[in-house]
C-alpha cells in the first residue's frame, strides 16, 4: 500500500546540531504519591529531530510524553517548547498549546467510536479553530484513506485507524508530534505503512518524539533516548546496529565517534 | 472568515447528533426517566393548578358563602327590597356569581279535596339566577326543579313531605294557600324527605309568595355563592355593603377559610411530591449518565488531548442533555397533563382542566433536571486527560 507524502517532501531536514532546541527539558520530576516516575530528566530536542524514546515498562516514557504534551503536570522542573514554558501555563493556555503545538498519536488510536474517519479528523479542526471538510478529506487521502472517509472506526482495520489518528494529529500542522507506541497494536504490514508515514513527516521537517519498544522502529529515528526507573540512561545518535560499549560515565553507548554522553559531549571509549 | 462560525455550528450540530445516537440504549433509559418524571410532575402541577378552581367549585357546591339580610331583622320592616337582588353583579374577578332571593311567611294550607282541613305552614317564595342555582338553593329543590320545570309554571308548588302527609296530599293534588294577601290555588309536587325544615315548608315562586303574603317587591334574604379566595369574597362583600347600606352582608367564613387552608395543604403536598419526583428523576438520569460517562471517558481524554477545552466539551454534553430534557419534557408533560385529567376525574369526579402554563413549566423543569443529571459528564469534562488515560477515572 502506497501513501502520498504528508507534506512537501522537499522541505529541508534540520539537523539537531544545526538548529536551536525546540524543546528543553530541565531537571523534570514527576511523582505519583511516593512513586517517582521521572527523576530529574533533562535533555533538549532540536527542531526536525526524530527521537525514539525507549526503556522498559514503568520507566516513565509515557509520563514524559504526557507532560511534554500538556496532558499532565510536572512535580518540579521545567519544560520549554518553542521558548514557551509549559509547566507554568494555566488550563486555558494548555488547551491552546495542545490544539496548536502538539499532535498526539496513541497506541490505542483513541478515535471517537461514533464519529466517522472524516469527522474524527474534523474534530481536531473544530477544537483548534474552524472545520474545513475539504482539508480533512485531503489529510485522509494523504494517508491512503480516500475510500474510508465515512467509515466508523469499528469498520476500519487497526492500521487504518492509526492512519486516521495520524491524519487527525497532523491536520492542525503541529510543531511537535508525540507518538506513544504508534505501532504497538499493528501487524507488520500496517506497521510498515505507519512508519513510512512517519518517515515522510520526518523528511518534511516535523519533530517527532516516539515511544517504542521495538528496536527496528527506533532505528528510523535520528536519536535514541532511554529511560530507566525515571532516569535518563542513554542519549545517543548512534547507529543501532553497532554494539554498545561502556563510556567513562559507566553508561552503555554504541561506538566511538557517533555518540554523545548524557552531558551531550562527545564520548570517547 | 465569514464561514467560520457557520462551519463550526454545523460541526457542533453534527457532533451533538452523533452523541445522541452514540449510547442509544443508555440514552433511551435517560429519555424514559425524563419522560416519566415530566409526566408525573406535569400531572401533579396540573392538579395543583386545577385544585384551586376545583376546590372553589366543590366548596361552592356546599351552598352559598355570603348571606345578605336586613340590617335590623327584628324591626317591623325586616325585609329587603327585591331590587337589591337585581343589583348584585353576575360575576366578580374570580368568575360567575350564583344568587337566590327568598321570602318567608306563614300561610294556611287547605286540601281542596277535603275543604275545612287546614294547617299552618311556612311558605318560602324564591327566585334564583340561572347561573349555578345548585349553589344557592337546596339539593332537594334543585332535584324538584329539574324534574318538574317548576319555575316555568305558575300553577305549581312544592310541598314538604311531612306537610303533605298531614294533609293527605300526593303529587298532582290541588291545595288552597291563604296568607295576608291574595289566596292561591295550586297543584302540588311532594318533595322527598330531607329530615330538615323543608319537610314542613311549601315552596312557591317569589312573585306568588309576595302576592300571598302581601309583600310586593320584598325579600327576606339573599344568598350568594361567589367564587374566589377569601380576599376576593371580602372585596365583593365590601362592594355590596357600600351599595346597600340598609342591608348587612355576612360571609360564611368557615367555608372560605377552610377552603384556603385545604388548598394550601393540598398545594404544599403536591409541590413536595413534584419536587421529590424531580429529584428522583435527576438521580435516575445521573445513574445512567454515570455509565455513559464511563463509556465516554476515553473520548473525553482524547478530545482534551487534541485541544478540546473543558467548556467546549461541556457544551456538547449539555446540549445533548438539554435536547434529551426537551424531548423527554415535551412527551412526558403532554402525557402528564392527560394523566392529570384522568386523575382529576378519579379524585373529584370531574376531569381536571389542562392548564397551558403547566406545559412550559414542566418542560423547563425537565430540562433543568436533565442538566443536573448530566453532572457525571460535567465532572468528566474537567478531568486531566492523563488521569483518564492512566485509568484513574
Amino acid at each position: 500500500m502506497t501513501t502520498q507524502p504528508l507534506v512537501n517532501p522537499s522541505a529541508s531536514l534540520q539537523l539537531a546540531e544545526q538548529t536551536p532546541p525546540q524543546v528543553v527539558l530541565d531537571n523534570l520530576v514527576k511523582e505519583y504519591g511516593t512513586l517517582r516516575a521521572l527523576n530529574g530528566v533533562s535533555f533538549n530536542i532540536a527542531s526536525g529531530e526524530w527521537i525514539a524514546l525507549m526503556g522498559p515498562s514503568g520507566s516513565g516514557k509515557t509520563t514524559l510524553i504526557n507532560i511534554l504534551g500538556g496532558l499532565d503536570t510536572a512535580t518540579s522542573g521545567s519544560v520549554a517548547v518553542n521558548d514557551q514554558e509549559i509547566t507554568r501555563l494555566n488550563e486555558s493556555a494548555l488547551v491552546r498549546y495542545r490544539a496548536e503545538k502538539i499532535g498526539f498519536v496513541f497506541q490505542q488510536f483513541h478515535l471517537v467510536p461514533y464519529l466517522t474517519a472524516l469527522e474524527n479528523v474534523m474534530l481536531a479542526q473544530y477544537f483548534h479553530s474552524v472545520t474545513d471538510e475539504s482539508q480533512a478529506v485531503e489529510a485522509l487521502k494523504r494517508v491512503g484513506l480516500a475510500d474510508r472517509l465515512e467509515h466508523l472506526p469499528a469498520n476500519l482495520s487497526g492500521g487504518e485507524q492509526q492512519r486516521v489518528a495520524i491524519a487527525r494529529a497532523l491536520i492542525n500542522q503541529p510543531k511537535l508530534i508525540l507518538a506513544d507506541e504508534p505501532t504497538g497494536n499493528l501487524d507488520e504490514a500496517n506497521e510498515e505503512i505507519v512508519i513510512n508515514i512517519f518517515r515522510e513527516l520526518h523528511k518534511s521537517g516535523h519533530t517527532i518524539l516516539m515511544v517504542t519498544h521495538d528496536v527496528d522502529i527506533a532505528r528510523n529515528a535520528s536519536r535514541r533516548i532511554e529511560l530507566t526507573h525515571g532516569h535518563l540512561t542513554l542519549d545517543t545518535t548512534c547507529n543501532f546496529l553497532e554494539q554498545p560499549k561502556l563510556c567513562p560515565h559507566g553508561k552503555p553507548f554504541p561506538s566511538s565517534g557517533c555518540c554523545t554522553t548524557l552531558d551531550s559531549k562527545p564520548c570517547t571509549p | 472568515m465569514s464561514n467560520r462560525p457557520s462551519a463550526n455550528r454545523f460541526m457542533f450540530r453534527r457532533l451533538v447528533r452523533r452523541l445522541l445516537f452514540a449510547n442509544r440504549g443508555r440514552l433511551f433509559v435517560v429519555l424514559l426517566a425524563l419522560s416519566a418524571g415530566a409526566a408525573v410532575s406535569a400531572a401533579l402541577l396540573n392538579l395543583q393548578t386545577d385544585a384551586k378552581r376545583r376546590l372553589t367549585t366543590e366548596f361552592r357546591a356546599f351552598g352559598p358563602n355570603v348571606v345578605i339580610s336586613p340590617r335590623e331583622p327584628n324591626s317591623d320592616s325586616n325585609l329587603l327590597s327585591e331590587s337589591l337582588y337585581d343589583q348584585i353583579p353576575d360575576h366578580n374577578e374570580a368568575g360567575e356569581i350564583g344568587k337566590a332571593a327568598f321570602l318567608y311567611g306563614l300561610v294556611d294550607i287547605e286540601n281542596s279535596a277535603e275543604p275545612g282541613k287546614q294547617v299552618n305552614a311556612v311558605v318560602v317564595g324564591y327566585v334564583h339566577w340561572y347561573i349555578h342555582p345548585e349553589r344557592v338553593i337546596s339539593a332537594t329543590l334543585m332535584q324538584y326543579e329539574q324534574k318538574s320545570n317548576y319555575l316555568s309554571s305558575n300553577m305549581h308548588c312544592a310541598v314538604g313531605q311531612r306537610l303533605a302527609s298531614a294533609l293527605g296530599l300526593k303529587d298532582g293534588d290541588a291545595i288552597k294557600i291563604t296568607g295576608g294577601g291574595t289566596p292561591d290555588y295550586d297543584s302540588i309536587f311532594v318533595l322527598p324527605v330531607t329530615g330538615g325544615p323543608e319537610d314542613n315548608q311549601i315552596f312557591v315562586g317569589l312573585d306568588k309568595a309576595q302576592s300571598l303574603l302581601a309583600r310586593p317587591k320584598s325579600v327576606s334574604l339573599i344568598q350568594i355563592s361567589a367564587p374566589g379566595n377569601p380576599q376576593q369574597i371580602q372585596q365583593l362583600m365590601d362592594k355590596l355593603q357600600a351599595a346597600f347600606p340598609d342591608a348587612t352582608g355576612r360571609p360564611l367564613r368557615q367555608f372560605t377559610e377552610a377552603q384556603a387552608k385545604i388548598y394550601s395543604r393540598i398545594s404544599g403536598l403536591l409541590t413536595a411530591a413534584t419536587a421529590i419526583i424531580l429529584i428522583l428523576t435527576a438521580l435516575c438520569v445521573m445513574a445512567a449518565m454515570t455509565n455513559i460517562a464511563a463509556e465516554r471517558k476515553h473520548d473525553v481524554g482524547m478530545m482534551k488531548a487534541i485541544g478540546g477545552s473543558a467548556r467546549g466539551i461541556l457544551n456538547l454534553f449539555l446540549t445533548e442533555a438539554v435536547l434529551l430534557g426537551l424531548i423527554g419534557g415535551l412527551i412526558g408533560a403532554a402525557a402528564g397533563i392527560a394523566l392529570s385529567m384522568a386523575l382529576g376525574k378519579a379524585v373529584f369526579g370531574v376531569a381536571a382542566l389542562p392548564r397551558l402554563i403547566v406545559y412550559p413549566i414542566s418542560v423547563t423543569l425537565t430540562i433543568i433536571v436533565a442538566i443536573l443529571g448530566a453532572y457525571p459528564l460535567r465532572r468528566l469534562a474537567n478531568v486531566r486527560p492523563a488521569t483518564i488515560f492512566r485509568g484513574e477515572v
